[in-house]
């Protein structure tokens, strides 16, 4: 390895190299020597100090981010969340971040140790400094996402960073917005800048402003923007340093520290209590842009070794299209979806997190982009983030206390995008899209239901508007937004519910709704431990229809059923189209993504599927069918027949699969003391003649614990369109048939895990064992 | 003796309802009764039996003399908690009456706390307010414009009106889309459904929050009607009782918006009524605030579970649109009241993960509570930790006579100490240090969050804990004065709120005119609002002549989202007038989100147009109505841990009631009120005013 003052040295090299392949800080930064630290710090703290300048700062911080909201003003701040506040020690480690879009606390560290390593030196970093940067490959989603940061001096030298980032609502690209679903490289999308200085001891560089706002069909918007993020920066900078000079900057930093390392302990303990072992995931994803609907692979592994995480996205294809993410965001997402299985209780602090993370992040993936690949549309981000919450949540599946905060996937897995404008019936033109798309369920957990309309959890809160405030600047009329209880994928625990929305133009017929995002066929709401995967809901549209007569007749449609009824000629919208009439008479209906199922629906606890079948959550036809659930002559729970039909179940879907590709004969019985599951319903036994992955129902071996189980596991297969009348055919979009491949136990017909692939994919091996276990 | 004119102030909190007298010149007497849940009327009225010894009058003499009783509640709320309101039906347009149950996919967050959001694990959307079955769509629909695309029949009147019927309901909820702007179909429903089923309690949403959004109207509708029939009832028996004792005027209600209400108005809009209790605190202290010369106040009212805080700028309460109710949000106009999870019941506890030490924001409550009521509480709560400082007196009952069991705290702080290697005082003060710090915290993101700055305001405290706190949490803010309001009507203050009152009323009306704003729809819309005000001045007040009108709007910039309530120019409406509007709408903007936020660019957009009836009433000078002695008096000493000095000190305990104006108390001291105790810290200074309000001074340079 190189010294330090040789990698200074190197500095430009290393430089373009992250503005190609992306940036990941090295275990050591390299700074330029002539940058002063204030490294002061206590660190012992006692008990009382440590709470009460802890809390202090986590208000700072959120205070941060309520001066932003306050002058900013912007709906996407104010109303969607989009946007974040950190605070950072001296060297850019996240101690302290806020409660709003939590995807934007892997992003704040990228952006500081990239200018403490490639502006130390020119242009240097000094007090009063503000940085401004937008830049995909250093450590933002896409080019609207705009971070604020600056360094704090104490005593003169560097003692803290201040930081920012919020989505600003257009920067420019060759569409209003900035989401160029067209995009086949980034030279379509809004330029973007690396860290910039906007302000320095004498102000803010106006220069830098221009710059900024040039790019904009809203330069004042843009300016607004901005000032609401210096707003938000100088406030917390002015608090921060009245801390200091309450607390004293040794008491503040050694604060800070602690809050790092203790959020490192709490993860790494948790970390520990699961086995050593990998967990993969292997997807496709469909929609890449318009014209290409091919499904493409993404792949995503942990790989645990005591109490640290390897992560990797090797196998993953190569960038295409519109969807890609840099791998700084790859990063990010991997962040937000362990925050809330494995930090739930750590006040997201990333730094803490990021102390026991690894990444080999394949460069030139679709998840690890170079330079110039597309990166705008967020789609990629969205699935990413699926993907990666879905690992998360498998991998503390086996282990009964992180099992807790495990849930099946979430809202907008399988993202839609319903961009509109025309013009409006005042004769002007407009441009503006629903959020109805956010408003899908979150999937089920394991120990319960999961939350009707719990929205995506890539913020912690996701609100959507109301379908009046909507009515008054878009010119449609909304039909219906009905919420869909069936819709929530079938489990042990069933995935929360969605909503459909129809729409039919108002007062004018030049308008028109975009039938975008991710293919929806291909779903991205994978179930856990044999739940079944959630729709990843569909676009519906239907032109000239007789609407305005069942309106003179006082009619309108209340429920999809209705809505085909009216228009019997309406079809799946064609798939990436942006000009899908809708006029007076053309009808457009959406239905976001419910939340997956979370176990085998035969062992979902009978009362709860009457109760189901009551509030129109299951179909007659699936309470036997799903749910093997048989009813006496009185509409009650006959429970001797319904073990019947779930024994009969079993057995049936186990005559119908394909048997075990690698057979493993015999039983382990799991020890009732330390039942070690490396995924919920697959124990780890150590028997005298082997170390075994087996069912945890029936002790049947599935597999070598280093192999995996999938392969000892019957294999059933169901086209995606024939899981119910809310999934669509992937083959007719993508010309590629998918089948649903439900894995069960060979012994007791279990569904213990699923995954959608092609028929002549060879299963992956989604957990196993690194090493016998002692 | 003079026969003077009685204003006399209820107020029913959850233990304790409050009456407070005030007479013209200013004498202020006070009566607490328990609270009577079963029928509320028992304790209103034995609450005003208290003032009778104080005011040397038999009963029969106060209430002929009372010119008027008015009422702060927080009554109907409780029928929302415990889900026992009307068996509701809610009416709304076809394809939409899901809106309560997808409550625009905010359900898991609405009214949670961030710990809670981020646990996304134990989080969930509340029960809906109704069932589905209880929700009626019915087949019409207008358009934002207020154009009928779908006419509303005959045969669908019909059927509403018989499911209604059929299903018994109590109360029924119209909520369609767009009725603010037309309410043609809602009226015709409403008018059949009162025609056909007089006694079934009908609440219109255009009528009960005209505002774009379906979501917060429906709620606020439908908790409109669940909480009609039994308000109804209670208003009626209270009207009933005061008569029945000879009083000869109108019993007045307090109402969100900050004013009070005739019995009539608060039986057709009784979800204006739950709360009112606080708001009245928060209006009283704007109105005696304007009497001390002090207009810029943050109050704070610190309680067992909570702590609430108002702003008050310029003499005006901050208000809010919308507010949440049970994890639902409702369209109400009302005075800000914020609540934050922080009090004598806050418990503290260690954190098994990190081993550090946190209090709240779980509160022991009343039952089992903190470990010193010997209730069964076993935490360590804020109550028990200021019981072993020295700051709660063991020897001295609280209301209702509970005796503080100082062993028992002791026993358990000692135990919590031991855990974190602290201890017994340090502990104790721990927690307290801890709870201050995240109270100040709370208190300046009030503040801030309205657009001020905290420094420059004074902290009026109220609360039983607010005396042993406030001294510690305005610390911070950069406040200079601490004020305990007519330091013993303190712990009744709502009741002394809701007897300074005056009769108020808002009516509004939902416009959407971009600049240039059509003149003509705005002169039509505040003429009619007019006349709506000057209609309800002539039934309601007692000399409509001194109805005062005031002129407001709701305005935005286009392309941002606040909305800012601007005071319109008087004089007749012109484009002098339009720019006028346009500049106090900017200042505003201006003083409340910063100099420079704004986008003019992109033009500005009225909202609402809104007229305010109000009935004016001379304001209250109280006077310390205390015994004077001669030589003021020795106090008692107790030893008092105080952190600022790290240690244990002798205390002077002061009996707060018979201390006379001017005297000035050096901290450390403690001055004991029947219902509260006054932290004074070391360095501070507190001072009894004219009034017998305690101002405590805080140190210089902090």
């Amino acid at each position: 390895m190189s010294s330090v003052e040789e990698r200074a040295a190197d500095e430009a090299r290393r430089r373009y190299a992250s503005f190609r392949d992306g940036y990941l800080p090295p275990a050591e930064l390299v700074i330029d020597p002539s940058l002063r630290f204030n490294d002061v710090c206590e660190p012992d703290l006692d008990a009382i100090t440590y709470e009460v300048v802890r809390s202090k700062l986590w208000n700072l911080n959120i205070d941060h981010g309520e001066t932003l909201r306050r002058v900013s003003g912007s709906n996407i701040v104010v109303e969607g969340y989009d946007f974040n506040t950190s605070l950072l020690t001296g060297r850019g480690e996240g101690a302290v971040f806020g409660p709003n879009s939590i995807f934007f606390a892997g992003c704040a560290d990228l952006v500081v140790k990239w200018t403490l390593e490639h502006r130390s030196s020119n242009v240097g970093i000094a007090d009063g400094d503000i940085f401004l940067q937008d830049d995909p490959w250093i450590g933002t989603n896409h080019q609207m996402d705009t971070a604020v940061f600056g360094p704090v001096f104490v005593d003169g030298g560097l003692f803290a960073w201040v930081y920012n980032c919020a989505h600003q609502r257009e920067v420019g690209g060759t569409e209003p917005g900035g989401f160029i679903q067209d995009a086949v490289s980034v030279f379509s999308e809004a330029t973007f800048m690396p860290p910039i200085k906007l302000a320095d001891a004498d102000g803010v560089r106006e220069d830098v402003v221009d710059a900024w706002t040039r790019r904009s069909r809203m330069p004042e918007v843009n300016v607004l923007e901005l000032k609401s993020q210096l707003a938000g920066f100088r406030f917390a900078r002015r608090r921060l340093l009245e801390l200091v000079e309450r607390y004293g900057a040794a008491t503040v930093k050694g604060v800070m520290e602690r809050n790092i390392a203790l959020t490192a302990e709490a993860v790494g303990r948790r970390l520990a209590r699961l086995p050593d072992a990998v967990w993969r995931d292997e997807r496709y994803v469909a929609g890449a842009v318009k014209g290409d609907h091919r499904p493409y692979r993404l792949c995503l592994s942990y790989e645990k070794r005591g109490d640290r995480l390897l992560v990797s996205n090797r196998g993953t294809d190569a960038a295409v299209g519109s969807f890609n993410i840099t791998r700084g965001v790859l990063r990010a997402v991997v962040m937000n979806g362990l925050f809330p299985v494995i930090a739930y209780d750590q006040y997201l602090c990333g730094a803490g997190l990021l102390r026991q993370l690894d990444f080999e992040f394949e460069k030139g993936t679709i998840t690890a982009a170079s330079h110039p690949a597309a990166v705008s549309t967020s789609l990629g981000t969205l699935v990413a983030l699926a993907q990666a919450q879905h690992l998360a949540s498998k991998m503390c599946s086996g282990d009964p206390q992180l099992r807790l905060h495990a849930f099946a996937g979430a809202a907008a897995h399988t993202a839609s995008y319903n961009g509109m404008s025309g013009i409006d019936q005042y004769g002007g033109h407009y441009h503006d899209l629903t959020l109805d798309t956010v408003a899908g369920g979150v999937g089920a957990f394991a120990f319960r239901d999961g939350i009707d309309h719990g929205g995506p959890l890539y913020a912690t809160m996701s609100p959507i508007s109301d379908a009046e405030k909507y009515e008054r600047s878009i010119p449609f009329l909304y039909l219906y937004r009905r919420e869909m209880p069936e819709s929530g994928g079938h489990g042990r625990w069933r995935g929360g519910c969605t909503l459909a929305s129809a729409w039919v133009g108002h007062k004018t017929n030049e308008s028109t709704v975009a039938s975008g995002g991710l293919i929806k066929s291909v779903t991205q709401g994978i179930g856990l431990a044999g739940g079944r995967p959630a729709t990843g809901g569909y676009q519906w549209h239907a032109t000239d229809t007789a609407i305005r007569d069942w309106f003179a007749d006082g009619r309108l449609p209340r429920t999809p059923a209705e809505l085909r009824e009216l228009a019997p000629h309406g079809d799946f919208a064609e798939a990436k189209r942006y000009d899908n009439r809708l006029g007076v008479t053309d009808v457009f209906e959406v239905l976001p993504n419910p939340g997956a199922g979370y176990g085998d629906p035969l062992d979902r606890d009978v009362e709860l599927v009457v109760e189901d079948h009551r509030n129109g959550r299951i179909t007659t036809e699936e309470l036997t069918s799903v749910y093997g659930v048989a009813l006496d002559v009185d509409g009650r729970v006959d429970v001797d027949a319904s073990d019947t039909t779930r024994a009969a179940l079993r057995a049936g879907r186990l005559a119908a699969a394909k048997s075990p590709r690698i057979p493993c004969a015999g039983r382990s019985d799991p020890d009732p003391s330390s039942p070690q599951q490396i995924v919920d319903g697959v124990a780890c036994v150590e028997d005298p003649d082997g170390h075994w992955l087996v069912c945890a129902a029936c002790s049947q071996r599935l597999g070598g614990a280093t192999e995996g189980y999938r392969h000892g596991c019957a294999e059933n297969e169901r086209r995606l369109a024939d899981l119910g009348p809310l999934f669509s055919d992937p083959e007719r979009d993508t010309g590629v048939g998918l089948v649903l491949r439900t894995f069960l136990c060979p012994g007791c017909g279990v569904a213990l895990d699923t995954q959608i692939c092609r028929e002549d994919d060879d299963p992956y091996v989604d957990a196993r064992l690194l090493a016998q276990r002692r | 003796m003079t026969i003077e004119p009685i204003s006399i102030g209820v107020d029913i909190g959850g233990t304790f309802t409050d009456a407070v007298a005030i007479t013209a010149s200013g004498r202020i007497a006070t009566g607490k009764s328990s609270t009577t849940p079963s029928d509320l009327s028992i304790g209103f009225f034995a609450a005003i039996s208290e003032l009778l010894p104080h005011l040397d009058l038999t009963e029969r003499e106060l209430y002929e003399r009372a010119t008027r009783i008015a009422h702060g509640t927080t009554a109907g709320i409780n029928a929302l908690v415990t889900r026992t309101g009307a068996r509701t039906a809610v009416v709304t347009t076809s394809g939409h009456g899901d809106a309560l149950r997808i409550m625009r996919g905010s359900g898991r967050t609405l009214g949670a706390s961030v710990e809670e959001m981020l646990d996304f694990a134990s989080s969930d959307r509340p029960e809906p307010l109704v069932a589905p079955h209880d929700v009626i769509e019915v087949a019409e629909r207008v358009d934002c414009e207020g154009d009928v695309v779908v006419a509303l029949t005959d045969d669908a009147v019909e059927g509403v009106v018989e499911r209604i019927k059929r299903g018994g309901y109590e109360a029924v909820a119209i909520s369609l889309l767009w009725s603010f702007v037309n309410p043609v179909h809602e009226r015709r429903l409403a008018t059949e459904i009162a025609r056909r089923l007089p006694d079934v309690f009908v609440s219109s949403s255009h009528d009960v929050a005209p505002r774009v959004g379906e979501y917060g109207r429906t709620v606020a509708c439908t908790m409109n009607a669940m909480v009609g029939p039994l308000m109804t009832n209670y208003i009626e028996r209270i009207v009933r009782g005061a008569r029945e004792r000879g009083f000869g005027g109108d019993v007045l209600f307090g109402h969100v918006e900050g004013g009070l209400v005739r019995a009539g108005e608060a039986k057709r809009f009784p979800l204006g009524t739950v709360q009112s209790g606080p708001v009245a605190g928060v209006v009283g202290s704007a109105r005696y605030g304007r009497v001390r010369g002090e207009s810029d106040i943050v109050v704070t009212d610190m309680g067992g579970t909570t702590l609430d805080v108002s702003v008050i700028v310029a003499g005006e309460p901050a208000f809010e649109e919308e507010t949440v109710i049970e994890r639902q949000l409702a369209y109400l106009r009302k005075v800000e009241v914020e609540s934050i999870g922080a009090g004598g019941g806050s418990i503290a506890w260690i954190d098994p993960e990190s081993g550090g030490l946190h209090v709240g924001p779980r509160s022991a409550g009343a039952v089992p509570g903190p470990v010193c009521y010997g209730r069964g509480g076993t935490e360590v709560t804020v109550t028990d930790a200021d019981l072993v400082l020295g700051i709660l007196n063991p020897d001295r009952p609280l209301a209702g006579g509970l005796r503080l069991d100082l062993d028992a705290a002791t026993r358990a702080v000692r135990a919590l100490g031991d855990r974190l290697g602290l201890g017994l005082y340090e502990c104790a003060a721990g927690v307290i240090e801890i709870v201050d710090t995240k109270m100040e915290d709370l208190v300046r993101r009030a503040t801030l969050q309205r657009g001020h700055d905290a420094r420059g305001f004074t902290l009026w405290a109220f609360g039983g804990a607010g005396g042993a706190h406030a001294g510690l949490y305005a610390r911070g803010l950069g406040v200079e004065r601490v004020v305990f309001p007519l330091a013993d009507t303190a712990s009744v203050w709502s009741a002394f709120g809701c007897a300074v009152l005056e009769q108020r009323r808002t009516f509004q009306v939902p416009v959407f005119l971009r600049e240039p704003f059509d003149l003509t729809q705005v002169r039509a819309a505040l003429a009619s609002l007019e006349e709506r005000a000057l209609d309800y001045a002539r039934t309601s007040f007692a000399d409509p002549a001194t109805a005062v009108l005031g002129y407001f709007a709701d305005m935005k910039y286009t392309l941002q989202v606040y909305e800012v309530e601007t005071a319109l120019p008087g004089g007749i409406v012109d484009d002098g007038w339009a720019d006028d509007a346009v500049k106090r709408f900017e200042a505003r903007y201006s003083t409340l989100y910063g100099e420079g936020t704004s986008y003019r660019a992109a033009g500005v957009v009225l909202t609402n147009l809104r007229v305010t009836v109000s009935e004016p009433v001379a304001d209250t000078r109280a006077r310390a109505a205390r015994a004077v002695l001669a030589g003021g008096v020795a106090p008692s000493h107790r030893p008092v841990y105080w952190r600022e000095l790290g240690d244990r000190v002798d205390t002077a305990v002061f009996e707060g009631m018979v201390l006379v104006p001017s005297t000035t108390i050096e901290g450390p001291a403690l001055l004991e009120y029947p219902n509260t105790v006054v932290a004074v810290r070391p360095g501070q200074r507190a001072v009894v005013d004219e009034d017998g309000s305690l101002t405590v001074h805080l140190e210089e340079g902090r």
